[in-house]
C-alpha cells in the first residue's frame, strides 16, 4: 500500500482520528441539522469538509478539490461510526509487518 | 451488468470481483455480508501486495458494540462487466467482505433451493433468462 503524502506533520492513526473528530465536533451541530445520513470527509488541518451520498463520493470530492495525496477522516453525519461490521468483534490486532506513515 | 456468484454448503454467498491497486490486480471471491455497511473489506494479506492508495481513516462499529479505527484505501474493482472506484476497509481478517454499500443500487437475487445467486443492475436482462423466455 502506498502513501504519497509528503507533508511534514505526521500522526499516528489514533492521533489523526482524535484531531479529526475534534474538528468535526465544531461543525457537527450544523451538519447534523442539514445533512443527517450523508457522508463527510474532513480535513482538520485546513478546516474544510466535503459531503457525499456515499463514502466514496465524499472522499472523491475531497481529493478532487484538495489534493489526491491528502488524507481525510470519514464520518457519517448523525451516526457514532461511519461503518458497521456485525460479523467481526474487537480483538487485539496489530499490523506488525506493515507500518503506515500517516502524513498530513 | 449481471454477475453470477455461488452459495456454498454453509449457505454463505460468494461473489467474484477483481480488485486493482497501484501495484497489481487480483481476482478475489468475496463473501456478501449484509451486516457490513461499507463497500468492500479486504484482508491485509490481499490488500498490501496490490498497493492500494491510502485515502484516510474512519470509525467502524463492530459486532460487540465496540468502535474500531480503521484505515481506508482507494481501489478500482471490476465485477461483472462494470469497473468502478470504491473505498476499501482493510483489517487483519481471513475473508474479503462485500457490504451493503457496494450492493446499493443493484438487485441481489438469492435462491437457496436452486443454489443460485445473481447480482444485477436494475433493468439489465439476464441473457440466459431472455433466451429461454424468447425461445419458440
Amino acid at each position: 500500500m502506498t502513501n504519497d503524502n509528503n507533508q511534514e506533520n505526521r500522526f499516528s492513526l489514533d492521533e489523526f482520528s482524535r484531531q479529526s473528530e475534534a474538528y468535526y465536533s465544531q461543525i457537527k451541530k450544523e451538519l447534523e441539522s442539514k445533512y443527517k445520513g450523508k457522508y463527510v470527509a474532513v480535513d482538520f488541518v485546513s478546516k474544510k469538509y466535503w459531503l457525499g451520498e456515499t463514502a466514496t463520493e465524499a472522499l472523491t470530492q475531497a481529493k478532487a478539490q484538495s489534493s489526491p495525496d491528502r488524507l481525510f477522516y470519514l464520518l457519517q453525519i448523525g451516526y457514532p461510526s461511519s461503518f458497521s461490521i456485525q460479523s467481526i468483534t474487537s480483538r487485539p490486532y496489530s499490523h506488525p509487518k506493515y507500518d503506515f506513515a500517516w502524513s498530513h | 451488468m449481471i454477475l453470477h456468484g455461488h452459495i456454498d454448503n454453509k449457505n454463505q454467498l460468494w461473489v467474484p470481483i477483481t480488485v486493482a491497486g497501484n501495484q497489481g490486480r487480483k481476482e478475489v471471491t468475496a463473501l456478501i455480508d449484509t451486516g457490513f455497511t461499507g463497500e468492500l473489506l479486504l484482508p491485509l494479506h490481499i490488500a498490501v501486495p496490490l498497493g492500494l492508495k491510502l485515502a484516510g481513516a474512519s470509525s467502524c462499529k463492530l459486532g460487540d458494540g465496540s468502535i474500531s479505527k480503521q484505515m481506508l484505501f482507494s481501489a478500482s474493482i471490476t465485477w461483472g462487466t462494470q469497473t468502478r472506484d470504491i473505498t476499501v476497509n482493510v483489517i487483519d481478517v481471513e475473508d474479503a467482505l462485500i457490504g451493503g454499500g457496494l450492493l446499493h443500487g443493484y438487485v441481489l437475487t438469492v435462491d437457496f433451493q436452486q443454489k443460485t445467486l445473481i447480482v444485477k443492475e436494475p433493468g439489465t436482462d439476464d441473457p440466459e433468462v431472455e433466451f429461454i423466455e424468447n425461445r419458440p
